[in-house]
């Protein structure tokens, strides 16, 4: 099924709930009691925190003063790569011997391994989702400018997903010419962003990222590069029934971007702006903002 | 601008929801108590439990909850077994044994086979045991009979043994724990 636009932004946000319910989780991680489910939801923790720690800014220049507003919608996709599909796990539980093996991730197969034991016992590891992308749609406003600084917000809050709870991203930041201190023909600017985005009790992911920006403005045309630094941390919750009495386990999952180039460009029409920028990391993301402002 | 604007939809206009089918286990444990009891002459000793397929069937029923039915699995498989030593009157008997099961015509399984256990080193120790496989076979085979709604009755699971120590009683857990492996479809989504 495909949608066009506007209703593909409803139509993402409309199957957020389906894989990211708390059943469906539930479902997946019930299999794992310990280490193997961190690894085994690794991939979408990644992708979250890279997707949310794009899209910051669209253009290297800060002005030092002077009214500056911008609400911008941005698209991002976070591509898997091959190596985010499989991740080592161990059998748990009874099952002889204890063995490990190569199985899908939660972006992978949609048929995990299956081991045979002694005596024909059989061990399934859960499958993935089959995802090749991670598709978000996250809404940016831009205020300034005090001092060459410009501030950053994002908010997003639903109750709309019976079978997940509240939906919340919140994320605040800032961005501060350093072009301004110097005598230099680009533009110069460091920023900084904190995020935490909740999916009903089940997950929470804090993101913090620094990025150091350098571009050149032309009349309808900013270009831009940069490079940063950045964080993702998960605590997933979720109740263990597979074999004992129903516990809750709470995990802690550490996504693996940590930093990041990235080279774009941004396109002015009055009071248009569209940009495009290109990630590289640990997951490679396409961002696309499409804004309004001054 | 024209040129540039596909740029935008390019993330978003080729994104939408799409179902996959995902394979997920749903393992289930269920637990049986052997109470044994000897008389002091006595040295061997079979102690039967039986396994329900009601039980077996409700279970997995409530296991599976409200999202899925249990036309969604497709397969049932034994994953493992274990068991523990909660109560004995005589620590330094030394027992041999089966844990077998029955169902249907069919004769005794050996599940698990016990040699030399020293009761005493085991107490309240779970026990992780490789599975025989005519023991698993038969289970398989009286699962996937009583998934079709088609079962010849229940399991018998019986604790059988000798100690040569005047053993009077034994109190046994067995866990088994099952893999019904079902079919979720969900929607997630897709970017080309």
């Amino acid at each position: 099924m495909r949608y066009g636009f506007p209703w593909i932004i409803l139509a993402i946000l409309l199957c957020l709930p389906a894989y990211l319910s708390a059943q469906s989780l539930e479902t997946l991680l019930e299999r794992y009691a310990g280490e193997n489910a961190a690894g085994y939801v690794e991939p979408l923790i990644t992708a979250f925190g890279s997707s949310l720690n794009s899209g910051l800014f669209y253009r290297a220049r800060v002005e030092r003063k002077g009214l500056h507003i911008n609400f911008r919608l941005n698209g991002m996709a976070a591509r898997f790569s091959e190596k985010q599909r499989h991740y080592t796990a161990s059998t748990e539980s009874f099952f002889v011997p204890p063995r490990e093996v190569t199985t899908p991730t939660i972006i992978g197969e949609p048929q995990g391994a299956v081991l045979t034991g002694a005596g024909g016992a059989v061990y399934v590891f859960p499958g993935g989702y089959n995802l090749s992308s991670l598709p978000l749609v996250v809404p940016t406003v831009t205020v300034g400018n005090v001092m060459g600084t410009e501030l950053v917000g994002r908010y997003f809050s639903t109750n709309a997903f019976q079978d997940i709870g509240k939906v919340k991203l919140l994320g605040v930041g800032f961005r501060h010419s350093l072009s301004q201190y110097v005598s230099s023909p680009l533009d110069i600017s460091l920023g900084f962003a904190y995020h935490t985005f909740e999916i009903g009790d089940i997950f929470t992911n804090k993101l913090t990222t620094l990025q150091l920006v350098v571009g050149k403005s032309f009349s309808f045309l900013d270009v831009y590069a940069g490079g940063g630094y950045e964080s993702s941390v998960a605590n997933v919750k979720y109740t263990f029934t597979a074999t004992e009495e129903p516990r809750t386990i709470e995990l802690r999952v550490h996504g693996k971007n940590r930093f990041r180039m990235l080279v774009g460009f941004n396109l002015n029409l009055l009071i248009f702006h569209l940009n495009l920028d290109y990630n590289v990391g640990y997951q490679q993301i396409v961002n696309v903002g499409f804004g309004i402002g001054l | 601008m024209k040129h540039f604007a596909w740029l935008f939809w390019m993330v978003i206009f080729f994104a939408a929801c799409e179902e996959v089918e995902v394979l997920q286990p749903v393992p289930i444990t269920y637990k049986l108590i052997f109470d044994i009891h000897l008389s002091p002459d006595e040295r061997s000793f079979d102690e039967t439990v039986i396994f329900s397929s009601s039980e077996i069937l409700s279970a997995i029923e409530d296991h599976l909850g409200e999202q899925f039915s249990m036309e969604d699995i497709q397969t049932i498989h034994v994953e493992g077994l274990a068991y523990t030593l909660l109560e004995t009157d005589l620590s330094l008997s030394v027992v041999n044994g089966f844990f077998q099961a029955a169902y249907g015509n069919d004769s005794l399984k050996t599940l698990i086979e016990l040699k030399d256990v020293v009761l005493g080193e085991i107490l309240e120790e779970r026990q992780v045991m490789e599975l025989q496989e005519e023991g698993v076979m038969l289970l398989k085979e009286a699962l996937t009979d009583i998934l079709n709604h088609n079962a010849r009755g229940d399991i018998l699971i019986h604790a059988r043994g000798e100690t040569f120590q005047p053993l009077r009683r034994m109190k046994i857990l067995l866990e088994i724990t099952l893999t019904p492996v079902v079919k979720q479809t969900i929607e997630v989504p897709r970017v080309l």
